[in-house]
């Protein structure tokens, strides 16, 4: 809570005036003596329940991709996948940065993926991007199917893609698990004659991430 | 382990029935691939449109042309709609533009097109416009204004897919919360879910397809593949099952074709007939991997726009399936099972798997399907008839022994629940038990024993085809009559007007009409005269099979039509009767070892198109509706045109006719006239478009137009032009007359007035005093005397020497008036005083004037030694002038007064300058005008 307000200088204006409210309320109450406090405390507590429905959820997880080619198999994963979920605007942002990938099978395999494929110097990071197409309500736990569509930015390239997705809810926790594959010509990375067999056209993603509110 | 090897049995079985269809690559291809096409459009039979990232193209089967919008736009079309007057294109950045004249013209309104890509175009039973955008919700243009409809109206999302109008007007759109159905009433908003949307899952709706003619929507969903909803009995049902998306939505001849987002198979289809759904693979080209979009159009062809292949068709009214037999003699299909016949047994191919053997050693004529008793019966050559049931079990023979007149049986057909059998003697009439109940033969009536062909028509009449003996009928009252009685009669069909059409042997084809015989031939239009058997299709068109192919007639307008080309058939069968038709599922006809499915296009009836780019003249923009009026200079008169077929585009052509210039039809392949510098005059041009070569039933293209003619081409012009000439003549004329009286005039006066000097030289007054003073001298002053002689002859010889003159130098008269100043001298002694004070004498003068001047001083006035008369004689720029003092006499000589009136008459007419005469109390003075010495 105390995180969110100082994240956001709107809600500090709000925090303030709210705080107002309740001193003056706070002092309405004082007839009702030693439970005046307990009572403050809940309906200040209840504001902050209407606050977190419309909350924005911060994640940080992992992401693994694998490709795999009838020769060889490569498989690389990152851990520094971030992402902000706003669900009051049904809104999201994910994004890895491509240098941050590792587990290749060898040294000359990750220079490859970053020179020769990804380019990772001019393309630095793949993002995706858009809004949510299911509304769940995450105040229970569960596990519930949401729909996102949004822009994939790969290698320079942009590409609407509806994906299907888990959101978790567990003991009031969030995280988000997606899998989904991507064909690499869709996004203008081309496969040398001499390494086809080496690489799949088809890459397969999946992702975990666990969420903080903010 | 059994049922796992049938059930792969069973799907090796069903992927083999999957029809092939024969694609074609267009040329337009190589073009394509460069300019990275993403969607294709085609409005009833009319030109196929391309969406390309430059450009739109239009595409007629041959040639293409490029049209680009010129508001510096995105180029690539995103969305197509043809209201039945215009094509509406809608763009990926949100502009809207119409194909107005074979040219793009932007959609202006006041509020400004959408920003976002136009996804779908429409227009609902009230004239309003709609438009689906992915991004900014729906627009509707009603009253001459864009309302939009997005999340703020109570839209789940701003992203539309797709946009179609229902028969009844509504308008559905797919959208990534479901279908919505959207009105636009009394400026109200109103978004609904349609009722039937709670049978289908919560999709997302990537494509929606109309089907006009039987009132059904499809709807494809992102991975709960496709869905149809029926209008008339308000049920969905989902038709295609797949988890990937599905982009577009066709309905072709066999089934409803959807494209799915899948690399290796994307598209799919509904057979509707079988209820089942297929994979499609289009055959012909190079396999096909990532398709941009599909079409199916009224012609029933199948288009697909790939990356690799570009455009690629197929007329999708034929489709071809092995059967591994040859010479097919006969062909019966039943619940999916075809069988076939050939001189070798009868053969089964049961679900589209190899066919099986039935009956083995019999040489199969014809097949019968008896439907109440779910028996077939084959006529065989040399064994009667065999009825098994669908399984291939024997169930009965019907031979010589139980009856049958013949063991040949040629054909076998029921009327009223009797079943007839034609073999080599004659006719059987059976119960449906296989009783023999009646024969008919030679000796009954029937011309010949030996009969082709039965059919029963809608009137419960049967015909028999005879060899050789033209055509019997048998009436319902089994009453045998004859129609013609010279020809081998293969083939009978019956068409919609209920009209009996007939194949013989080797003349073409027959229509029976109410008193005649309507015939067709090769100048007819037929393609083929060698014909193996007609049949109608479900519209009760007349189709004939030959060895190239098929034509198909028109009963009402004997348009001939043939599809043979391009569709991937290599040699049409040329056995007696090899096709089978059920008037419900497709006509099936045998190719060699193959079947081919022939399954007509729900349309009135085929015909090419004719689309007409531009007509010009000069550069007037001709218009078809109206009579135009052109100048003079727009006399060159240019015309574009296409002619469409897909279905074989290479036997388009075109005859057309200029009324006014041409006689004759012109006949041309070319897609481009011009007739250059038309006179002036009324013209029409007249083009017609066929597919076939007698051109019955064409699309005719007509327009009028009237050069005027020039202004030098006019009657009136020509009539002013005679009006003005003969002024001219007119006026040049009576000039010259008038100038020739003048002249006559100035002749006359000359004339005159030298008879009057004449006279007045030769005045007796002048003489008898010139002789007076002469007398007066001679002895005095003889040498004088001799002087003055001398000057008067002087006198008289200029005077006689200049009288014809019309001019004299100056200086000539001065000399003139010198030697009369002499005279007058000697006469009047220095009485008269001539003073003349003239320097430049570069003048011309008209003979005698000063003369005449002088004289009239003389005679007019007094003169003594006391008071002299004075004349002086001076020049003042271009007037000389003569003036002397008054000195009235007391008798004065009786004056004619011709002498000054003649002269001032001559000075007019030859200097049109008048003589001045000025009179005062003591001077009279003459202005005479002078002329310049030009020479």
């Amino acid at each position: 809570m105390l995180i969110y307000i100082h994240s956001n200088p709107c809600s500090v204006f709000i925090f303030t005036i709210s705080a107002w409210i309740y001193l003056q309320f706070y002092k309405l109450m004082s007839n009702f003596g030693p439970m005046r406090l307990f009572i403050c405390i809940f309906c200040f507590s209840l504001t902050s329940l209407l606050y977190s429905q419309t909350s924005k959820i911060s994640f940080s997880g992992k992401v693994k991709f694998l490709s795999d080619a009838p020769l060889e198999m490569i498989k690389a994963e990152s851990n520094q996948l971030t992402g902000i979920v706003d669900m009051a605007e049904s809104k999201f942002a994910f994004s890895v940065r491509l240098k941050s990938f590792d587990g290749f099978n060898s040294a000359l395999q990750k220079e490859h993926f970053h020179e020769n494929y990804m380019e990772s110097d001019k393309y630095p990071t793949l993002t995706y991007a858009g809004k949510l197409l299911d509304k769940p309500d995450l105040t229970s736990d569960g596990v519930y199917e949401v729909r996102s569509k949004g822009n994939f930015i790969i290698h320079g390239i942009n590409k609407e893609r509806i994906l299907k997705n888990k959101i978790i809810v567990q003991n009031g926790k969030v995280s988000i698990e997606s899998s989904f594959t991507i064909f690499l010509l869709d996004y203008n990375i081309t496969i040398p004659r001499i390494v086809h067999k080496k690489i799949a056209e088809e890459i397969q993603i999946s992702l975990s991430a666990s969420g903080t509110s903010l | 382990m059994k049922i796992i090897i049938l059930f792969l049995c069973f799907i090796f079985a069903s992927d083999l029935y999957s029809q092939n269809y024969h694609f074609n690559q267009h040329e337009v291809s190589t073009d394509l691939l460069r300019m990275n096409p993403s969607s294709i459009f085609r409005y009833k039979n009319e030109l196929l449109f391309i969406g390309t990232k430059e450009g739109l193209i239009a595409f007629d089967g041959k040639k293409h042309d490029v049209m680009l919008r010129e508001d510096g736009g995105n180029q690539e079309p995103s969305s197509y709609f043809h209201d039945g007057e215009y094509l509406w294109i809608g763009y990926s950045d949100g502009g809207i533009f119409r194909l107005v004249d074979f040219k793009l013209k932007p959609w202006e309104i006041a509020e400004g097109w959408p920003k976002s890509k136009i996804t779908g175009i429409g227009k609902d039973n009230i004239g309003q416009m709609w438009f689906s955008t992915y991004g900014e919700g729906l627009y509707v243009f009603a009253k001459e204004v864009l309302y939009n409809f997005n999340t703020d109206d109570g839209l789940e999302g701003n992203d539309i897919y797709n946009l179609v109008v229902d028969n009844a007007g509504k308008i559905f759109a797919g959208t990534d919360h479901g279908l919505i159905v959207c009105r636009f009433e009394n400026e109200k908003k109103i978004i609904e879910k349609p009722t039937f949307l709670s049978a289908m899952p919560n999709e997302i709706i990537t494509s929606l397809h109309l089907d006009q003619l039987d009132n059904k929507l499809y709807i494809g969903t992102f991975e709960n593949g496709l869905w149809m909803y029926d209008f008339e009995t308000k049920k969905v049902l989902q038709i295609l099952k797949t988890n990937n998306q599905i982009k577009k939505i066709g309905i072709a001849g066999f089934g409803i074709l959807a494209l799915a987002d899948h690399k290796n198979n994307p598209l799919m289809y509904y057979d509707y007939l079988n209820y089942k759904s297929k994979t499609f693979h289009p055959k012909g080209t190079e396999s096909p991997l990532s398709i941009l979009d599909i079409l199916c159009d009224a012609e029933g062809n199948i288009w697909i726009l790939c990356n690799n292949n570009g455009l690629i068709s197929s007329p999708g009214i034929f489709s071809v399936r092995e059967a591994n037999i040859i010479n097919i003699q006969a062909l019966l299909e039943v619940d999916g099972n075809v069988f076939i016949g050939n001189d070798e047994g009868l053969f089964c191919n049961h679900q589209g798997a190899d066919a099986l053997p039935i009956l083995k050693k019999e040489n199969i004529l014809s097949l019968y399907y008896h439907k109440s008793k779910n028996e077939i019966w084959a006529g065989t050559f040399g064994d009667g008839i065999k009825i098994i049931d669908q399984k291939g079990k024997l169930i009965k023979a019907l031979n010589e022994k139980t009856g049958l007149s013949n063991n040949n049986v040629f054909c076998i057909t029921q009327r009223e629940g009797f079943i007839w059998v034609s073999t080599l003697a004659g006719l059987n009439k059976l119960s449906p038990d296989g009783t023999v109940l009646k024969q008919l033969n030679k000796k009954s009536g029937l011309p010949t024993d030996y009969n082709y062909t039965l059919f029963t028509d809608k009137s419960n009449n049967l015909w028999v085809g005879t060899d050789g003996k033209g055509i019997t009928v048998i009436d319902k009252n089994d009453h045998i009559k004859q129609i013609t009685n010279d020809q081998t009669i293969i083939s009978f069909a019956e068409d919609k007007n209920k009209k009996i059409w007939f194949s013989t042997l080797n003349n073409g084809l027959g229509k029976i009409e109410k008193d005649s015989i309507r015939w067709f031939g090769l100048s007819e239009g037929l393609t083929e005269l060698h014909i193996s058997g007609i049949t109608s299709d479900k519209d009760g068109n007349i189709i004939s099979f030959h060895h190239t192919g098929m034509d198909i007639i028109d009963p009402d307008t004997h348009t001939i039509i043939c599809i043979g080309n391009n569709t991937g058939i290599r040699k049409w069968e040329q056995n007696i009767n090899p096709f089978f038709n059920d008037f419900m599922h497709p006509i099936l006809i045998s190719e060699g070892s193959r079947i081919i499915t022939y399954q007509p296009v729900h349309q009135p009836f085929l015909k090419a198109q004719l689309i007409i780019k531009t007509a010009l003249a000069g550069k007037i923009l001709l218009k078809q509706a109206e009579y135009n009026i052109l100048s003079y200079k727009d006399n060159d008169f240019l015309i574009e045109y296409a002619g469409i077929w897909f279905s074989d585009p290479d036997v388009v052509q075109y005859r057309y006719k200029m009324d006014g210039i041409d006689t004759e039809w012109r006949y041309t392949k070319d897609q481009k006239l011009i007739y250059p510098n038309l006179g002036s005059g009324n013209y029409t041009f007249i083009i017609e478009c066929a597919a076939n070569k007698t051109f019955s039933g064409a699309v005719t293209y007509e327009i009028k137009f009237r050069i005027k003619p020039a202004i030098w081409e006019t009657w009136w012009f020509f009539f002013g032009l005679v009006v003005i000439f003969i002024s001219i003549v007119y006026v040049w004329n009576e000039s010259r007359n008038r100038r020739r009286k003048q002249l006559e005039e100035i002749k006359m006066d000359q004339v005159r007035s030298q008879l009057e000097t004449l006279k007045s030289q030769i005045n007796p007054h002048f003489l008898f005093n010139s002789f007076n003073t002469l007398v007066s001298i001679i002895e005095s002053k003889p040498e004088q005397a001799v002087t003055f002689v001398e000057k008067l002859s002087d006198f008289y010889r200029n005077m006689l020497q200049f009288r014809d003159k019309d001019l004299i130098p100056l200086k000539d008269e001065l000399e003139i008036n010198q030697n009369y100043s002499f005279l007058l001298d000697q006469r009047f002694g220095n009485t008269v005083q001539i003073r003349t004070n003239i320097v430049n004498n570069d003048w011309l003068i008209i003979p005698l004037t000063l003369q005449i001047l002088t004289e009239n001083a003389v005679k007019h006035n007094a003169a003594s030694k006391a008071s002299p008369l004075i004349i002086s004689i001076t020049c003042e720029n271009d007037t000389l002038k003569v003036s002397n003092n008054i000195q009235t006499r007391r008798t004065t000589e009786k004056s004619t007064h011709f002498g000054l009136q003649s002269l001032a008459k001559r000075y007019l007419n030859i200097t049109g300058k008048e003589i001045i005469v000025l009179v005062t109390q003591q001077q009279f003075c003459i202005t005479i005008p002078l002329i310049k010495n030009k020479s």
